[in-house]
């Protein structure tokens, strides 16, 4: 008697299923190939910023860390003694993405343990696309209402100073964060099996006991990723920062003043930078800073959730 | 640092923070992205190549700075005077004794107004041919009418050329990139020059001053727009790739509009007044007002 394998694996379908891995080991190789030389390509035009004495005669690392003596921490691209300190921009991208994850984490979590343990069928069924259809918005559409809605009633219901400030970004970007985090962090709730809910409950446990002490703790990995994914987000996006942050580069710690993100400021200034100038080596190296500290923040988050599946687990 | 900043949320939240104390009578400043032409000319005409105080804001395009200013009480901001619309522009004077100078057409083109600009073309090497021809064109009064009907200012009669005549024989295709500030104005010269002269095509983009100077210097582009002159760093590359120099036309003029809020009381302001709050030295409307 013939192997039943070796019925179906003969002429047609075996040279179709050699295409097939091919394609798709192909597919592979191309993701990480584009990912490598985007690096590349950031890193070839940030280097001459640390090698290029031509470069440092207006720049260098230094003088983009340490405060100078005449302007302290300023960003002052554009100037006859161009100001490259990067603090201004750090203390914005922190405050913008403090503000936003106040903001977003707990309403995304939140909906998303709604959705899981609680919601009837029907309303499941609404809240999921809702949710979804929030992802689909253009960022520079978030933006928009930020800059016209959001900044007016902000304004007039708190009276603040500064129309567009990291309140009013914060809320937009929160915006853009949400549906991330809560499509990641519904699928890992779900993904807990219905034998710990059912035995939750045979031991006496109601609904919101097995959720908050049972479903919860044994989804915590993927919430986890969901809120790292979610944290990678509000650091990079631009057009939504860019439009509702006011982009003053100011040393201010408070919330309710404008501030200037990494990402807005490449945004704003790549496109009418002389190109191969210190300023343009300067925005590349912001570039490869942003990518490596969302690379970075992913493997914490990686690490930090194999460590926590071992310890669940184990 | 996170713990003062929820707390400030906390208050702010509550209505009793920093912020509703805010007092009515601080400076709010508004500007241009320093990438714009906008943001430069700033600078160099009224800063006097000062640098911005970090509390200016910066937006993305003429049209946000007045939707911001036409918000807010406190506020005042700059751009094009084609876009001035829910605020008001103010009159601008010179220096504290000369008189005030209303932002309009005729006074940006006769030189009164004191914050006006030119906008550019540039080519690398003096043109020839049917680029030449074009570039004449604008300058010529059939140009300058374009450029009146599609919102922006002529140049003065003394920069204006002599209509250039019939184009040169044989088909020919232009092609024009940089200023978004411009980008209207060179599709409408296009689009008549074009149906003036059928056998020449002119294909025109934006991307911004420094782009379109980008594109002159890799050859990609023939007639580079810039709302702001060339410096004297991209005129070298151009001369470095190229072996020839760049050559700059005045086409057109732009003035600048200072605004405020439409309740505000302020009627003129001087450019030492303006210098003042973007370099951060006034910070109060009522300090401004003192000499």
């Amino acid at each position: 008697m013939q192997n039943p394998e070796s019925i179906l694996r003969t002429g047609k379908t075996r040279r179709l299923e050699a295409l097939m891995e091919l394609f798709i080991r192909s597919s592979g190789w191309i993701v990480i190939a584009s990912v490598i030389l985007i690096f590349f390509f950031v890193g070839k035009e940030a280097v001459p910023l640390l090698t290029s004495s031509e470069v440092h005669k207006e720049v260098t690392l230094g003088k983009m860390l340490v405060p100078q003596r005449e302007s302290g921490y300023a960003w002052q691209p554009v100037s006859e003694v161009p100001k490259y300190s990067l603090l201004p921009l750090l203390i914005g991208t922190l405050k913008v993405t403090i503000v936003a994850l106040l903001i977003a984490l707990p309403i995304a979590v939140g909906a998303a343990i709604f959705t899981s343990e609680f919601a009837p069928q029907g309303v499941r069924e609404v809240i999921k696309p809702a949710v979804e259809l929030l992802a689909g918005i253009p960022s520079v559409v978030i933006g928009f209402f930020a800059l016209m809605v959001l900044a007016s009633w902000l304004q007039a219901s708190f009276g603040l100073l500064y129309r567009l400030n990291a309140v009013t970004a914060g809320i937009g970007l929160a915006l853009a964060v949400i549906p991330i985090v809560y499509t990641v962090s519904e699928d890992a709730l779900s993904a807990v099996p219905q034998s710990f809910r059912d035995g939750s409950q045979a031991l006496g446990a109601n609904t919101w006991q097995t959720a908050w002490r049972v479903v919860l703790p044994a989804a915590t990995p993927g919430v986890f990723a969901a809120c790292v994914l979610g944290a990678g987000r509000a650091i990079g996006e631009t057009m939504i920062v860019l439009m509702a942050s006011g982009n003053a580069p100011t040393l201010s710690l408070d919330p309710t003043h404008s501030f200037r993100s990494f990402s807005a400021t490449i945004a704003a200034e790549l496109g009418e930078v002389v190109h191969g100038d210190p300023h343009y080596r300067v925005l590349f190296f912001i570039g490869a800073a942003l990518f490596l500290i969302t690379f970075l923040l992913n493997l914490a988050g990686h690490a930090y959730v194999g460590r926590l599946k071992r310890k669940l687990s184990g | 640092m996170i713990k003062r900043m929820a707390a400030v949320l906390f208050w702010a939240a509550l209505g009793c923070g920093e912020g509703s104390s805010a007092n009515n009578d601080t400076i709010v400043a508004y500007g241009r992205e320093n990438n714009s032409g906008t943001y430069m000319y700033f600078k160099e005409h009224v800063l006097g190549n000062a640098d911005f105080a970090a509390e200016v804001m910066t937006l993305p395009g003429t049209a946000a700075v007045i939707q911001a200013v036409s918000q807010d009480k406190r506020s005042i901001g700059y751009g094009g005077i084609g876009y001035v619309k829910g605020v008001r522009a103010l009159k601008v004077k010179k220096d504290a004794s000369s008189p005030a100078i209303e932002p309009s057409l005729e006074n940006v083109v006769n030189g009164t107004y004191p914050i006006s600009r030119y906008l550019y073309f540039y080519t690398a090497g003096a043109p020839e041919g049917a680029i030449k021809h074009f570039i004449d064109w604008t300058r010529s009064p059939a140009g300058q009418k374009v450029c009146w009907d599609v919102g922006y200012y002529p140049l003065p009669e003394k920069d204006r050329m002599a209509d250039p005549g019939p184009s040169p024989a044989g088909k020919a295709t232009i092609t024009m990139k940089g200023s978004d500030t411009m980008v209207i104005l060179g599709q409408r010269w296009a689009e008549n020059y074009m149906r003036a002269h059928p056998d020449i095509t002119i294909q025109v983009t934006g991307g911004g001053s420094g782009v379109g100077i980008a594109a002159l210097i890799n050859s990609s582009t023939n007639i580079c727009q810039a709302s702001r002159p060339m410096k004297p760093k991209e005129k070298e590359q151009v001369k470095e790739k190229q072996g020839k120099d760049a050559v700059e036309f005045a086409v057109a003029m732009d003035g600048l509009a200072v605004f405020v809020h439409e309740s505000s009381p302020l009627q003129e302001i001087s450019l030492d007044q303006l210098k003042a709050i973007y370099t951060g030295k006034a910070k109060s409307w009522s300090a401004l007002a003192k000499p």
